[in-house]
């Protein structure tokens, strides 16, 4: 009763993290019950519904859910932290000091999480379109529940202040990645399978999980703004930095196993921009610059150097398209890394902070969101070259450019943001990075440089090899066309397009704010002390 | 004429832009064209082509690149149990990382 007395005064964010939730348990309830009743009746479960019914709900909850977090984004101030405790007396912004017992809950949003959700409302809301035109693999209820649960899980930990809550929704986010990645399991076989898989990421989510725990055990709280004031770097603390960044670096870097579905792959790369959200959360606004870390930031620029290398070697000469998409990817991510090694560097002392510090959190900030958009772009473009052909695959042909202008070119402009070629929206994040680099030693700077335009070769010469040269008489005949993945394509050039020509407005609006939001680590005190809202 | 474009954050002097594109451009033309004319007409030697249908034959550097991922890397990839031998490997790192004293003032 008193869930439904407080449904008419939900606040925005709420609703936002709810809608998909429920929205996920529709679709898997149903199947559920279908499941349940076929094995009672000992038949072959079919579990048919209308389709058109399904992506009407499907697309209904996506826009639903990209409005929501839209308005709640803007509703926020410029780098403030907004509270909303729902206790007795319904939803308030204010804590009540007198009685703690009476609070139900606590949801803590500010302006990195609310932009972060909004993004990624985007980018799943394109997913969702090309699942639904995909004709090869059509969208059934299990596909749409998994992306919702997933949707579900990410939402919560962009709006998630707490770090049991956190594992909450990393597992829930883990369950519907899970689903997307095998579907249900209804075989032995299937599950021997993926016995490593699984052990692999109970592993991970263990880790969290005692991480956790060891916080709670030194200082009965796990909400991450209350502990950056209370921390103190001892053993224990120590060994929970260990155990709450490790998993989350891993499944960051090994966000997705190999699949050719475009939907599904964005979804992946969703989960390991979150992930990567949960370890800024944790080195940046929980630790900060604790005496004891100094050896993070070298740790940090090594993993990022090995990433770079590893996606180097990887796209040198690779063929198939999406393992081409997943290297390139590395790289944007081996970048990433090093942006936070650097800026973590840059917070420990006042006058590294005004030398580089600020510059490579900028930096770090800009390169993780254009990760997203830039993903789900080689996600699409390199999943329609793996569409099958009369003779094999799409990629295996030549002189595609003609019969997907629009993949080509948006696979170029992805490359070229991935490399950082000025004047692409790539540039002014790299160029922070660059400044950077150059404070910890000129060596990373030139080593970066290269790399980048190794980069930059490599995609170029894949991209000319497969959309340009002469056809063959065979490819004449190819029907396949990227008239799937048009409206998405569309979506994300123009974001990347107008990022290019106004970076102004996505610095300022985007990435200032976030930094301002993830380096203020007394929000939550400042807000319980002001009563509320706190810029 | 605009021959700058504001963005606020960024001042992009358009014309040096053009004639930095021209001038990368001009160079590569004139390099393809000189190979062309040492080659008869292919950007790649026949000599190189020679047994290659469709793709350009493998450098040195490509040959030793190729064999070290599927000699050294792909292996490990392919192991079964290589993302916990990943999240182990992580952990020890960390642990070094925060544990050890040396170099630490």
């Amino acid at each position: 009763m008193f869930l439904f007395r407080s449904l008419p005064v939900l606040p925005l964010p709420v609703l936002s993290l709810l809608l998909p939730l429920a929205a996920a348990f529709l679709p898997l309830g149903f199947y559920i019950y279908k499941r349940i009743k076929c094995w009672h009746k000992y038949e072959e479960c079919v579990c048919e519904i209308n389709l058109r019914f399904l992506k009407i709900f499907f697309l209904a909850v996506l826009s639903a859910n990209l409005f929501l977090t839209w308005s709640v984004w803007t509703s926020m101030g410029k780098g403030g932290t907004e509270l909303f405790v729902l206790s007795s007396g319904g939803w308030s912004q204010t804590l009540s000091p007198d009685s703690p017992m009476l609070i139900k809950t606590v949801l803590q949003v500010d302006v990195f999480g609310a932009m972060s959700a909004f993004l990624m409302g985007c980018i799943a809301f394109i997913a969702g379109l090309t699942a639904m035109a995909d004709k090869n693999d059509t969208i059934n209820l299990s596909k749409v529940s998994f992306f919702l649960t997933t949707l579900a899980g990410i939402q919560g930990i962009f709006y998630s202040g707490d770090l049991f809550s956190l594992f909450i929704f990393i597992l829930i986010s883990q369950i519907g990645a899970s689903g997307l990645f095998h579907g249900i399991l209804t075989k032995k076989e299937e599950i021997k399978e993926l016995v490593w898989y699984y052990l692999s990421r109970s592993t991970a989510l263990l880790m969290f999980l005692a991480g956790v725990g060891l916080f709670y055990y030194n200082y009965k709280t796990t909400n991450i703004a209350v502990l950056s004031t209370m921390i103190k770097l001892g053993t224990n603390e120590k060994f929970a930095y260990a155990l709450l960044i490790v998993p989350l670096f891993f499944m960051f870097v090994k966000s997705s196993s190999y699949v050719t579905d475009g939907s599904r792959r964005v979804f992946f790369a969703i989960r390991a921009q979150a992930a990567l959200f949960v370890v800024f959360r944790i080195v940046f606004s929980l630790y900060g610059p604790l005496h004891g870390l100094e050896k993070i930031p070298n740790l940090f620029i090594m993993l990022g150097l090995i990433l770079l290398v590893v996606s180097l070697i990887l796209t040198a000469n690779e063929k198939d398209p999406v393992k081409f998409a997943e290297a390139a990817e590395l790289f944007m991510k081996g970048f990433l890394v090093i942006s936070m090694g650097i800026s973590i560097s840059g917070t420990y002392a006042a006058q590294a902070a005004a030398e580089y510090g600020f510059g490579a959190i900028e930096s770090m900030v800009a390169l993780w969101i254009l990760f997203l958009p830039v993903s789900a772009t080689l996600s699409f473009v390199c999943c329609t070259l793996k569409q099958k052909t009369d003779e094999g695959e799409l990629w295996q042909q030549q002189g595609l450019f003609r019969k997907i202008p629009i993949s080509g070119v948006a696979f170029f402009f992805a490359v070229c943001v991935i490399a950082g070629l000025p004047p692409f929206v790539g540039f002014p994040s790299k160029q922070f990075l660059y400044r950077s680099s150059s404070y910890i030693t000129p060596l990373l700077t030139i080593f970066l440089l290269i790399s980048a335009l190794l980069m930059l070769l490599i995609s170029i010469r894949y991209i000319s090899k497969v959309m340009f040269g002469k056809p063959s008489e065979s490819s004449e005949n190819i029907r396949n066309d990227d008239v799937q993945v048009i409206v998405p394509l569309i979506i994300l050039f123009a974001f990347l397009f107008y990022s290019t020509v106004t970076p102004s407005l996505f610095i300022n609006s985007m990435v200032s704010p976030s930094v301002y939001s993830l380096l203020n680590r007394g929000q939550l005190v400042n807000a319980i002390h002001q009563g509320g809202a706190s810029e | 004429m605009i021959s700058t474009l504001e963005t606020g954050y960024f001042i992009w002097n358009l014309t040096a832009w053009l004639k930095i594109y021209l001038l990368s451009a001009g160079a590569f033309c004139l390099l393809t064209f000189i190979i062309k004319k040492n080659t008869g007409g292919s950007l790649v030697s026949k000599k190189m082509m020679r047994g290659c249908e469709r793709d350009i034959d493998e450098g040195f550097f490509e040959q030793i690149v190729s064999s070290f991922r599927s000699r050294i890397m792909q292996p490990w990839f392919d192991f079964p149990f290589s993302h916990i031998l990943s999240i182990v490997l992580l952990f020890l790192l960390f642990a070094v990382a925060l544990f050890s004293k040396s170099g630490v003032e």
